[in-house]
């Protein structure tokens, strides 16, 4: 079985042209990293399903919000597909990249923005790990619950975009069960906010179905999670 | 951690810790094969003659937990354990635990290559599903090892073969959708928590009707209309369902010639 | 809804599959697909009810012919020791309640019913949860999967009846709350909860100050708290769990302890809104829901409300969900209380008829950008406007 992209059943991509693009948005975006020789991109050809690699046309690794959105513009506007990357530590290829898309790494965007901890939430940019959560809430006697056994590794970006779960979530859930609140952009970089400080928001459960939609709907760059004062004790 | 010489014995005390009124912190079954490579690896102390292990760990306030850990032993030599330890302090619950959390390094170094299932079923069809995944293993060859998020029904089977061997990368795939097909079958889902993206792309064909896929490429359209984001992935096409032939037929209706070919 | 006694010995439920199956209520599926399909066909819009118990929740919608969900009921699948029930959507939700009880079950976000007669899908729809709220999850977190009846009249069904799923995009907890504009839900599979083995309810007289303090200070340790109030001066107080945490937390938090009778009505009336807080206020008053942040400095609070109410009478005031949500009788017009709740990171609903303007929603108005997404996802499954239009928001 081939899972690579196949235009006659998964449909058409446009071609373009790597130099053009590159010009383009260097143009465009002189701040934002882009790596386009052969080497660069090397280490971004596959996730944690490494039986399947392909090569990106670029690899971009934005450091704030504003070059995400502005990156999304751009792609959007000159047409140019673009697959999310996290921590690329996803079993089901959900970070593979295209040749003729531009792979958008968030792992730059790894700042923990807060950690209230009478609010028992952290803020955080989603290329913070899943465990440097729990590690910095450790000293509030607080951590967060979803535990995935790639915890040292994986982003919380990709664990909102995967639903990550693991093993303690018969007990406390999945990550939909310990979110509060998204910033996303859409493809157009249009920012919304889902969910809100508060434990219910106005109109539609947004915050639910962007969570475990595999980075299709839009690019999260921001999340806010609840955090679990620690339990007692746990035994065996 | 309770040994057990039987699977569906082991299965059946998960379903019997819960029906007390437990709902365990964690609670994680092992086979045969997981634990004897978790035991070579990491040495966590498992019985490597257990058919299968189930772990289960309890947490909240000190008092509940100690009333609740008498209450499971009792469940568990109930329904059949062979053995039943407490891990005695802290040092041997962190070792019980690493050898599950390095359950598939571990079964990676049994061999060259293995490819990590993630289906879903509901509990009470887990004898079913294993046997059924003993069959393909016997009729592949290729070795399979269970890990199994036992609370919540999340199957992680792990199929192990050697991608240097012309055709076992495409044999593993095979049995690997075969398995979720049964997963599918028993009730469940083809992915707990790993995702679609482009692994189980075809296997979607499999767990949705048509009308359900259509709804999800026009959620899709909501957000990103000129479908430039990550496309390909987690929502097969129709064509794609087609050609891969497993589309639910509903009122013996094929769906496939009005299909846009691309 | 009786709460289990303080001091009750659990017991194991029959471990076979239980005795409700296909063979209780009716499936009513077929019909109601058709008679979506017909009115998809004529271009004609329907109006979904349950009971019409929560009829007061949105907008009115534009329709002459009713769906009336109620003949799809009965309890299709309950399976005590996968945590899991199925459930027609027009089955009463005290009858799901009743037999999820004889299991020692509960749904453990405890949603309010508002009327004796509410279903299960009208509940869904609506998305409200009670007291346990913030401590249990929202209804929505229960959610498992759905079958809904699409715009299209085509019978869909969306995640399922396992714990775990992440299989297509998570349509089935967006229907949750979404009010029937996005399908008619026909079914929903839910994750139910063993009941505490202990419960004990307390009460302390504290001002609303000192009780957000405490609730605070409380919150970051692991007391088994599970529900708080605050009322004139009274801060309730529920601690659910296992025997031990629930008695060591009695000893440490004090205050009067109230008797298992007495605290499973109070609880009951607070989330049926039956407490004379809410049956006996004066009538030219709106009732108004705030949903706010989960920690929330009193000085803060006070600083809006003089900003955009001027004053509020504490005998206005009622606070559930330990701060997070709020009922306020006001007259102040709707712009000023939504203020208030902008102002401190929430949102507010209106819960009286009749209250804000034809053309305006009692949900709180989406940015612009937002609610072009919510009406282009609208547009996407329900491009006729055949189901429940208008019930959230203009064209929604
Ligand atoms: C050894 C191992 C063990 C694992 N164990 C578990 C486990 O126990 N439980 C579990 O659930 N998973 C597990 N996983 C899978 C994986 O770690 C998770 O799916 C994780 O959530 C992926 O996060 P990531 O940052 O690596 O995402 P990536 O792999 O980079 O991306 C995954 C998907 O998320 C999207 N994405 C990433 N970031 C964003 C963003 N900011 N905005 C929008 N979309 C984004 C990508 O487009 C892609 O579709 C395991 C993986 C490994 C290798
Ligand atoms: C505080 C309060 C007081 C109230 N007081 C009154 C009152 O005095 N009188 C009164 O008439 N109502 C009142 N309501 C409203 C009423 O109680 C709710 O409408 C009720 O809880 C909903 O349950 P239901 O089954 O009766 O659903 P319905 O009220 O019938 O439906 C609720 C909403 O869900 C939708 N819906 C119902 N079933 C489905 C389904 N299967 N799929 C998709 N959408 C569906 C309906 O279209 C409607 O938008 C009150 C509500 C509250 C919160």
């Amino acid at each position: 079985m081939n899972i690579l992209y196949d235009p006659a059943l998964d449909g058409p991509l446009t071609q373009h042209d790597k130099a053009k693009v590159l010009a383009h948005l260097t143009a465009m975006l002189p701040s934002l990293t882009l790596l386009h020789r052969e080497e660069d991109l090397h280490p971004f050809e596959c996730d944690g399903l490494a039986a399947y690699r392909v090569m990106p046309m670029l690899v971009a690794l934005p450091e704030c919000v504003e070059q995400v959105a502005a990156l999304l513009r751009e792609c959007h506007a000159l047409g140019v597909p673009v697959v999310t990357r996290g921590a690329g530590t996803g079993l089901s290829g959900g970070a593979l990249p295209l040749e003729q898309g531009v792979l958008l790494v968030m792992s730059r965007m790894a700042r923990i923005l807060e950690i209230d901890p009478d609010a028992r939430i952290a803020r955080l940019e989603p290329g913070v790990r899943n465990l440097a959560i729990s590690e910095a809430a450790a000293p509030y006697g607080l951590y967060y619950a979803p535990d995935p056994s790639s915890q040292i590794a994986c982003s919380i970006g990709g664990n909102v975009a995967e639903n990550a779960g693991g093993v303690h979530c018969l007990k406390y859930g999945l990550t939909v069960h310990n979110l509060l609140k998204l910033e996303v952009l859409t493809i157009e970089g249009e920012p919304m906010t889902l969910g809100a400080d508060s434990l219910d928001a106005a109109g539609l459960d947004m915050l639910a179905l962007f969570t475990g939609s595999e980075g299709m709907l839009g690019v999260v760059t921001e999340v806010t999670v609840r955090l679990l004062p620690k339990p007692e004790t746990a035994r065996y | 951690m309770a040994s057990f010489d039987d699977i569906d014995k082991a299965g059946r005390a998960v379903g019997d810790i819960i029906a007390c009124g437990i709902i365990p912190g964690g609670l994680e079954m092992m086979d045969n094969l997981a634990i004897r490579a978790a035991e070579d690896f990491i040495h966590a102390g498992y019985p490597i003659e257990a058919t299968a292990i189930l772990l289960c760990e309890l947490d909240g306030a000190e008092g509940d937990v100690s009333d609740d850990c008498a209450r499971v032993r009792e469940v568990l030599e109930l329904a059949g354990a062979t053995e039943i330890r407490l891990a005695r302090d802290e040092q041997e619950r962190a070792r019980f635990w690493a050898g599950r959390k390095n359950a598939f390094p571990a079964v990676g170094r049994m061999s060259p290559d293995y490819y990590c299932m993630d289906g879903t079923i509901p509990r009470r069809e887990l004898p079913t599903v294993l046997t059924g995944i003993a069959e393909l293993s016997r009729q592949s060859g290729l070795a399979v090892a269970n890990v199994f998020h036992a609370g919540d029904g999340n199957m992680h089977p792990l199929i192990l073969f050697d991608a240097n061997r012309p055709g076992e990368l495409e044999l593993a795939e095979d049995v690997g959708g075969k398995i979720l097909e049964l997963c599918v079958a028993a009730g469940g889902s083809i992915t707990g928590e790993h995702g679609v993206g482009r692994e189980k792309i075809n296997q979607m064909c499999a767990q949705f009707t048509s009308d359900e896929i259509t709804v999800f490429h026009a959620v899709k359209a909501a957000f990103d209309p000129t479908g430039l984001l990550n496309p390909g992935k987690n929502i097969p096409t129709l064509a794609r369902c087609a050609e891969f032939g497993a589309m639910h037929v509903h009122h013996n209706q094929l769906p496939h010639p009005e299909l846009p070919r691309f | 809804m009786s709460e289990p006694s303080p001091v009750s010995q659990r017991q194991v439920p029959a471990h076979a599959e239980y005795a409700h199956g296909n063979q209780s209520g009716h499936d009513a599926s077929e019909a109601l697909g058709e008679q979506v399909r017909a009115a998809h066909a004529a271009q004609r819009p329907l109006r979904i009810t349950g009971s019409g118990s929560k009829a007061f929740l949105g907008r009115t919608v534009e329709a002459d012919e009713v769906l009336d969900m109620r003949a799809h009921h009965g309890i299709t699948h309950y399976d005590p020791v996968e945590l899991m029930v199925s459930v027609r959507a027009g089955t009463p939700l005290a009858e799901l309640e009743a037999v999820l009880a004889e299991q020692h079950q509960h749904l453990s976000c405890e949603p309010p019913h508002f009327g004796a007669n509410a279903t299960v899908g009208g509940t869904l729809a609506c998305g409200l949860s009670g007291p346990r709220r913030p401590w249990s999850g929202s209804l929505r977190d229960l959610v498992l999967g759905t079958r809904i009846i699409s715009a299209e009249g085509k019978a869909l069904r969306f995640g399922g009846e396992v714990m775990k799923n992440v299989a297509g995009y998570d349509l089935s907890r967006l229907m949750t709350g979404a009010q029937g504009t996005l399908g008619a839900i026909s079914e929903v599979s839910l994750k139910v909860m063993p009941r505490p083995a202990a419960s004990q309810s307390l009460r302390l007289e504290l001002s609303l100050d000192e009780t957000l303090t405490r609730l605070t200070a409380w919150g970051r340790t692991p007391l088994p708290i599970s529900a708080a109030s605050w009322q004139a001066g009274t801060l309730s107080l529920r601690l659910e769990g296992g025997m031990r945490s629930v008695e060591a937390g009695v000893t440490m938090l004090g205050g009067e302890s109230l008797h298992a009778i007495e605290a499973a009505r109070y609880w009951s009336d607070l989330r049926e809104h039956q407490l004379p807080f809410f049956t006996t206020h004066a009538s030219h008053e709106a009732l108004w829901r705030l949903s706010l942040p989960l920690v929330l400095n009193h000085g803060d609070w006070q600083a809006a409300v003089s900003e955009t109410l001027g004053h509020i009478d504490e005998a206005d005031l009622l606070c559930d969900w330990a701060g997070a949500q709020r009922w306020l009788y006001s007259d102040a017009p709707a712009e000023r209380v939504r203020q208030l709740a902008h102002r401190l990171g929430g949102h507010a609903v209106c819960y009286t008829p009749g209250v804000v303007s034809e053309q305006d929603s009692p949900l709180m108005p989406l940015n612009t950008i937002n609610a072009r997404y919510h009406v282009q996802l609208k547009q996407q499954l329900d491009p006729l406007g055949i189901l429940n239009s208008g019930r959230l928001y203009a064209g929604l």
